[in-house]
């Protein structure tokens, strides 16, 4: 199940009575995107499961608060998101500023693919990519989740998109010299 | 999902495999549920508590006040009643002040209230309804008892305040 399933009313009756039966059918209904949401977004299975735990947690204590059940996955969704970015906030308190995009740009001397390039994206980066490109967020959308502007969004996702090119672009293999040939035949 | 940019590989992410939650994590979140509704339901004691001597004198001066009011409508209190002699204290008394608040909520029901304290309502009602449900098999459960009168308190300040919000809307007119 994706974050776009709407619960039904019963369901979300039996969460609002908090019943811990009907949590754990939403959980396990939805874990699996919260996870992976997670994992994406922070690039780290310790870092994913503390956004995930505290993303569930907060949504059953607040599920009074919901009142259209078709809105729990998006809710869901930003909780979670919103968990990641406080945790990439907490980890940038300290550092210099520009201590994260001068790390982020010692790039490897090999090449990456897909899964590992988009995990060295910086983790806003990465983020903007995937709910846009993934989730299918609009900027507007992103730029309320992570409290920025639409341009922020729009130049965010064009640089990620552009490393992301130029690391995989560095991982594919030359053409042979008759493959070459074949492609000019052709 | 909508991928939007067709060029390849970004097109791809959408395509990477969708990861499962580790086995453990569902037990790490009910045990952060159980920990928080604990600690919630301690501090809710505590407030009961300290509330209880001041919810007594209401009680007490209710019924100074009002010495023929009976708490007809509560069933599950006056099913009880007779009973109270066996019960521990703090549930005699959590019980006595569920039921002058009851008394006191019946006579602000008459009242005109507005659509949005009306929503409100509709859900406190249907909490309650829930609530003396479960307390009709545990009518010794002080935690129930508790949230009943937290919710009566809320129901009668919602009332006053919105008997308040009217009278001045009248004088305004």
């Amino acid at each position: 199940m994706d974050f776009s399933q709407p619960l039904d009313e019963l369901t979300l009756a039996a969460l609002r009575k908090r019943c811990r039966r009907t949590q754990e059918r939403v959980y396990r209904d939805y874990s699996s995107a919260a996870w992976t949401l997670g994992l994406r977004l922070s690039g780290c299975e310790a870092q994913a499961w503390d956004a995930v735990q505290a993303g569930f947690v907060k949504a059953f204590e607040r599920i009074s608060q919901l009142r259209n059940p078709a809105a729990f996955g998006p809710w869901l969704r930003r909780l979670i998101v919103n968990q990641v970015m406080d945790q990439h906030r907490c980890s940038l308190e300290g550092l210099p500023p520009g201590f994260e995009a001068v790390a982020e740009d010692s790039a490897l001397d090999h090449g990456l693919d897909l899964e590992q390039a988009l995990n060295k994206l910086e983790v806003p980066d990465r983020s903007v990519l995937w709910l846009h490109d993934v989730e299918g967020l609009t900027h507007a959308e992103i730029a309320d989740l992570a409290g920025q502007t639409v341009s922020w969004s729009k130049s965010r996702l064009s640089r990620a998109r552009a490393k992301i090119r130029k690391w995989l672009d560095a991982y594919r293999p030359e053409p042979r010299e008759h493959e070459v040939i074949t492609d000019e035949a052709v | 999902m909508k991928p939007s940019d067709n060029h390849s590989p970004i097109a791809e992410l959408s395509a990477l495999p969708h990861a499962s939650a580790p086995p453990q994590l569902w037990a790490a979140i009910r045990d952060e549920l159980d920990t928080n509704a604990h600690s919630r339901a301690r501090s809710r004691l505590t407030w009961i508590g300290s509330g209880l001597a001041a919810g007594l004198a209401l009680v007490v001066g209710m019924t100074l006040f009002q010495p023929a009011v009976q708490p007809a409508g509560d069933s599950v209190v006056t099913t009880e009643t007779t009973q109270e002699s066996s019960l521990p204290g703090e549930l005699v008394q959590i019980r006595r002040l569920s039921a002058a608040l009851e008394s006191s909520l019946r006579d602000k029901r008459q009242g005109a209230v507005s659509t949005l304290a009306l929503e409100e309502l509709v859900l406190m009602e249907n909490e309650l309804g829930w609530l003396d449900m479960r307390l009709g098999s545990q009518p010794g459960d002080l935690e129930l008892w508790q949230r009943r009168v937290e919710i009566l308190g809320d129901m009668n300040r919602l009332y006053s305040r919105n008997h308040w919000q009217n009278q001045i809307r009248l004088t305004s007119l």
